[in-house]
């Protein structure tokens, strides 16, 4: 009779568990997002001001 | 969804229309008292040519080939507009470094409700660059606008030239830079 009862770790029951083979998906190449690094446009306009002096040898 | 620009690095060291540049300076003014020079000038961290293609082409024939007998296709300046980081003119800052308060947008996730991402404001043009170009979204305002020294920007070519905006992107630049330069203020 103890034997027709489900058993605590039956992966019939528990889908998924240690007993179950993990099946191991290959990454999706096609959805890969290539992320740069925006390096251009991130400063603002600047002003500057050179000064300078003539010097006569 | 938000339309990328289409960009591509030029094999030729000319310079065309859509070409972007980086750290363009435009000169204020240049002063000189009792030997002391003064020099008041605005670094752009990007820029975008505006020029005419063929008048950059013909430009570049007639100062690169030899035995041309004149000058006659040789431009003086090459006409630019400033690249402002998108999320910089959002809030309005993007000219704050200059002491200037632009004003602001409000932001909607929705592209096609955004004024500015969808190009229905026709004095902002949005560049959205693809993900391997390393330029933040953009914007240019074309109410601000100056010309660089042709020799000049040739001269620094290969040190300042990032990449170009493809043709039919560069071409609707130009057209909704043209129309925007021709509107005519009824009042």
């Amino acid at each position: 009779m103890a034997n027709e009862l489900p058993q605590p770790f039956d992966p019939k029951y528990f889908p998924g568990s240690a007993t179950e083979p993990i099946e191991k998906k290959p990454p999706n190449i096609d959805n890969k997002i290539v992320v740069s690094e925006k390096k251009y446009g991130i400063s603002k306009p600047r002003k500057i001001v050179v000064r300078a002096r003539i010097v006569n040898d | 969804m938000i339309r990328t620009t289409k960009v591509e690095i030029k094999n030729i060291q000319r310079i065309s229309q859509g070409d972007i540049f980086r750290n363009v300076d435009l000169i204020q003014s240049v002063s000189e008292s009792e030997g002391n020079i003064e020099i008041h000038k605005i670094s752009f961290p990007l820029i975008i040519v505006l020029t005419q293609d063929c008048d950059l082409e013909q430009d570049n024939r007639f100062r690169s080939e030899p035995g041309i007998p004149n000058q006659d296709k040789y431009l003086l300046s090459v006409l630019v507009a400033p690249l402002y980081n998108a999320e910089h003119v959002y809030t309005g800052e993007h000219l704050s470094e200059l002491s200037m308060t632009m004003r602001t947008f409000d932001r909607k996730s929705n592209s096609v409700m955004n004024p500015l991402q969808n190009n229905s404001n026709p004095r902002y043009h949005y560049l959205n660059f693809p993900t391997d170009v390393a330029i933040v979204p953009s914007i240019i305002d074309f109410k601000h606008y100056f010309s660089v020294d042709v020799e000049e920007l040739r001269r620094l070519f290969s040190e300042k030239y990032i990449c170009s905006v493809s043709e039919l992107h560069r071409e609707d630049v130009s057209q909704r830079f043209t129309s925007f330069l021709a509107r005519i203020g009824l009042p």
